[in-house]
């Protein structure tokens, strides 16, 4: 082996050997710690107890119902962008997606602003029924969190089943209409199974999502109902660490198996798509009146669902319900930079941000230059690294990260290192994504130019590849950004006081009542995503549905 | 069956691509095969025939009656399209039975008229398998007998073989001719290559850049070309499809895969052609190392000469070999051929 190859290997292992130092490591001794001498509840007590119970049977109840209320509003969304085609759909689609990249916590001050008790919707029931007191809060507890969570997650049912109905071979449908079936029969025998496993995928993220979420269960919980996740954050809190870490072991062992079946779909998904000539879409005239109102009313509520909390937040930055005036006092207090006000936040979380991005991207690009390797079992053990951060709690990663780096590096009282760490992994997965797509657009030939010009592969990958794949590096970019400055679980558990981000900040704001705080900042936060989202969907010529 | 009478479909599309007006009509029980170059509206006349794309004007006849209202699933036409379409997430067996099954068969009516169907088609092997687990052929066999299932007044056939290597492909077209004629049923037959619309058809009809240039037996057409294009399209030759390579010496350099073929004319480098070159033009050269490769498909005693077909990179021509030569040559024998370039006709494609 000559000395380039050994750089190149070297180089190769980066990635591998950081995931395994900042998050296998830590959540491995996390668990090893809690459960073998860690002070608190053992195993067993946890799994015996009522609390456990309750808290396990919540979290799976409360996913699936999400998942089923995501898949109900999502699937004939899905139907209906790949079937009919209207004036300003690819803009009304590009909106309804728009929620994937906001980060929980501003999706929370939306939910309140819409749909809680003094919210737009409330509000204007109450005028209506000229009364004082408050009629309807569809945004805290039980509806709350799964009102929240499908909001969240019907983007994913939209992407992913829609691209793929536009796989099907459209001459498929059509020799089914000609052998007699009707449209119910033919959506029955041949769409239906042809988008089953499409629909599987996304209900395994959408549970999965669901199943880890944190911060809308926290700020719409009122600590009542509680996941897995926040009962981990919890045990914490209190000091039971044989709790967490039962707790983390059990949430782990879920996941992975739901991530592996993800994984193993993805592998069949084949036979249906063939070479199509045309896709074949519907204008909206060719259907009949019911059909049309139905459509209507859908877009309408699905636009209600999805883009009015994403509007409320516009007046949940300058409406201050404690005055019931408006002002501009939330933004105010973005450029306060005293303690407790905004500015050190918005810095924390844009310097946070932008180094985990830069990171994510570094690392991304070599794992999806691994995902093309021909050594063998390197592809495969590379998309399970990436899907990794995916299906590990952020509480006990954060735990883990602060028991076996930040205490014996002595970085406990600042540990924003570690901050940038968190959301650097979970950025990681998006970036890998985007830029192995990216990449597999590259012309080979170009590759293989660049090769007969005797530039190792290392050269190749910097100066020849690298400027053909930017676009997929800003999309990878822009993802990463979006994850960072929403993240919200890890950051909480590791930041103090000086570390707060933003998406702390507006947490903190809303328990102590400080709504148009929490309003202008979630603000500045939308506007940053929305701009990010713009970016990716400019720059992934086939949509972002494959970023997925 | 049906008679069918096409009287000027036509179709714009909003691109501004215009296909049709289309005037064509089939007796009951005829066979006839829409012939054209890539692009030139088979598929789309097979689908206004359909009902997939609704005409812009003209009217279809099924037995004098308008269907031009009628939704495809009641025209009772039975259909192989281009990309075979089988579904993927069916057996062979529910894949010729679908039509049975959302028409409300009773089971046992449906296994006995599926075994019929793949007893006719040979293909009673097959009917547990899944349909990625069978061949080209045997799908192409496979949408046959789905097509089939319900015994359809029309067939329509859109380019079934295409994908087929030479043999396996003129193998099918003896048999689908057969079963048509078994069956007695009306077929619209969608192809590209001359041989095989010669092969099958009882007649047939050239499309040019939307429209039917020409209609007749094979016999009428090879005698009396109306036009140019019929001319040369026909023209007893074989039909070749290539590009424009390059040009030397006068001559225009065409590539069909690694072979090159020099004929006379003036088309721009990089456009797609299609040749026609004429049985007697191609010899097959003994001495020199020069010439295009090919391999002897079937050799044909006729009169004063043998009939051979050859394979030039997937795409079949015939030669015609004076006796004593011709005799030489068996199945599989890698040729060289000498093709003069005064015999070759390009057209060029759209
Ligand atoms: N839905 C469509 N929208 C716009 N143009 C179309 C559409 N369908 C077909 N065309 C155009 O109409 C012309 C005829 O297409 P058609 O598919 O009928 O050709 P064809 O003769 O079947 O060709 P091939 O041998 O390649 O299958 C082509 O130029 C094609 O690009
Ligand atoms: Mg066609």
């Amino acid at each position: 082996m000559n000395r380039n190859r050994l750089v190149e290997y070297a180089i190769l292992s980066i990635p591998f050997v950081l995931l395994f130092v900042f998050l296998v490591l830590p959540v491995a001794s996390v668990l090893f710690q809690g459960l073998v001498y860690g002070p608190g509840s053992t195993f067993f007590e946890v799994l015996d107890s009522v609390v456990t119970q309750r808290v396990v049977s919540f979290t799976f109840i409360q996913a699936i119902m999400s998942t089923i209320l995501a898949l109900l509003l999502g699937l004939p969304g899905a139907i209906l962008f790949a079937k009919l085609r209207f004036k300003g759909k690819r803009y009304i689609r590009a909106l309804l997606i728009v929620p994937f990249v906001l980060p929980p916590i501003v999706v929370v001050v939306g939910f309140l602003q819409m749909f809680g008790s003094g919210g737009i919707i409330d509000s204007l029931l109450m005028l209506i029924m000229g009364s004082q007191h408050s009629i309807i809060d569809f945004a805290s507890g039980y509806v709350g969190i799964i009102l929240a969570h499908a909001f969240y997650n019907i983007p994913l049912f939209l992407l992913i089943v829609s691209s793929a109905l536009e796989r099907l071979n459209p001459e498929i449908e059509e020799v089914a209409e000609i052998l007699g079936a009707t449209a119910l029969q033919r959506f029955r025998r041949i769409i239906l199974p042809h988008i089953r496993s499409a629909i599987l995928a996304a209900s395994i993220l959408t549970f999965l999502f669901c199943f880890m979420s944190f911060p809308i269960v926290l700020a719409l919980g009122e600590g009542s109902y509680m996941t897995i996740e926040v009962q981990i954050w919890n045990a914490f809190r209190f000091f039971d660490y044989g709790e967490a870490s039962s707790l983390a072991l059990i949430q782990i062992l879920i996941t992975l198996v739901l991530a592996y079946t993800y994984m193993k779909l993805g592998k069949d998904d084949k036979g249906a798509s063939g070479p199509t000539a045309y896709s074949k879409t519907f204008p909206l005239s060719s259907l009949d009146a019911s059909m049309k109102i139905l459509a209507g009313v859908y877009l309408l509520l699905i636009l209600l669902l999805s883009i009015g909390p994403m509007i409320s937040i516009v007046r949940a930055a300058v409406w201050d319900p404690k005055t019931s005036l408006f002002s501009l006092e939330g933004f105010a207090n973005l450029g306060d930079p005293t303690l407790g006000g905004g500015f050190v936040p918005l810095v924390n979380s844009l310097f946070y941000g932008s180094l985990a991005t830069l990171f994510s991207l570094i690392l991304g690009t070599i794992f999806a230059y691994t995902q093309r390797s021909r050594i063998r079992g390197l592809p495969s053990l590379t998309s399970m690294m990436v899907l990794l951060p995916l299906g590990v709690s952020a509480i006990t990663l954060a735990y883990g990260l602060m028991i076996t780096i930040a205490v014996p590096l002595g970085l406990s009282s600042n540990p924003w290192p570690l901050i940038v760490i968190a959301q650097t992994l979970i950025g990681v997965p998006f970036s890998a994504r985007a830029i192995e797509i990216a990449m597999s657009k590259v012309d080979p030939a170009l590759i293989e130019q660049a090769d007969s010009l005797g530039a190792s592969t290392l050269q190749r990958l910097f100066f020849v590849e690298l400027p053909l794949i930017a676009p997929g590096l800003l999309v990878g970019a822009v993802f990463s950004f979006a994850m960072a400055i929403g993240e919200m679980s890890a950051t909480i558990f590791l930041a103090t006081p000086e570390n707060f981000t933003l998406a702390i900040t507006i947490y903190r704001d809303l328990a102590v009542r400080k709504f148009i705080e929490a309003g202008a900042a979630s603000l500045l936060l939308v506007a940053i995503c929305i701009i990010a989202f713009i970016v990716i969907e400019k720059f992934s010529e086939n949509g972002y549905g494959g970023t997925l | 069956m049906v008679r069918v009478e096409i009287n000027g479909l036509r179709k714009k599309f909003p691109d501004g691509t215009s296909i049709g007006p289309i005037d064509l009509s089939l007796e009951d029980g005829e066979m006839v095969t829409l012939l054209g170059p890539s692009g030139s509206g088979k598929t789309t006349t097979l689908r206004m025939v359909a009902g997939f794309i609704r005409p812009d004007g003209g009217s279809l006849l099924f037995d004098k009656t308008d269907v031009t209202g009628v939704p495809p699933r009641e025209r009772k036409i039975g259909m192989v399209v281009q990309s075979v379409a089988l579904f993927p997430n069916m057996s062979v067996f529910q894949n010729i039975s679908f039509a049975l099954d959302v028409a409300g068969w009773e089971h046992e009516a449906s296994v006995t008229r599926v075994e019929e169907l793949s007893e006719m088609l040979s293909i009673k092997n097959l009917l547990n398998r899944r349909i990625d687990e069978i061949s080209g052929g045997e799908g192409q066999r496979v949408a046959l007998a789905r097509a089939l299932a319900l015994d359809p007044e029309l067939l329509l056939l859109d380019e079934p073989f295409s994908a087929l290597d030479p043999q396996l492909r003129r193998h099918l077209q003896g048999e689908i001719r057969e079963l048509q004629q078994k069956l007695g049923i009306t077929t619209i037959y969608v192809t590209h290559s001359q041989s095989e619309a010669f092969a099958i058809s009882d007649r047939i009809a050239v499309l040019n850049e939307g429209t039917i240039v020409q209609t007749g037996t094979p016999n009428e057409l090879y005698e009396n070309p109306e036009n140019e294009f019929v001319a040369k399209f026909i023209g007893g030759g074989s039909i070749l499809r290539g590009k424009v390579v390059g040009e030397s010496r006068g001559l225009l350099e065409i590539g069909i895969g690694n072979a090159t073929i020099n004929a006379e004319g003036t088309i721009a480098v990089g456009k797609n052609v299609t040749l026609s070159v004429k049985p007697e033009d191609i010899t097959i050269s003994e001495s020199t190392r020069i010439g295009v490769q090919a391999s002897v498909v079937s050799v044909t005693p006729q009169v004063g000469h043998y009939r051979i077909m050859l394979d030039i990179q997937g795409q079949l021509v015939a030669a015609d070999i004076p006796n004593q030569d011709g005799m030489k040559y068996t199945p599989g024998n890698e040729v060289l051929l000498e093709i003069s370039s005064t015999g070759v006709d390009v057209i060029e494609e759209r």
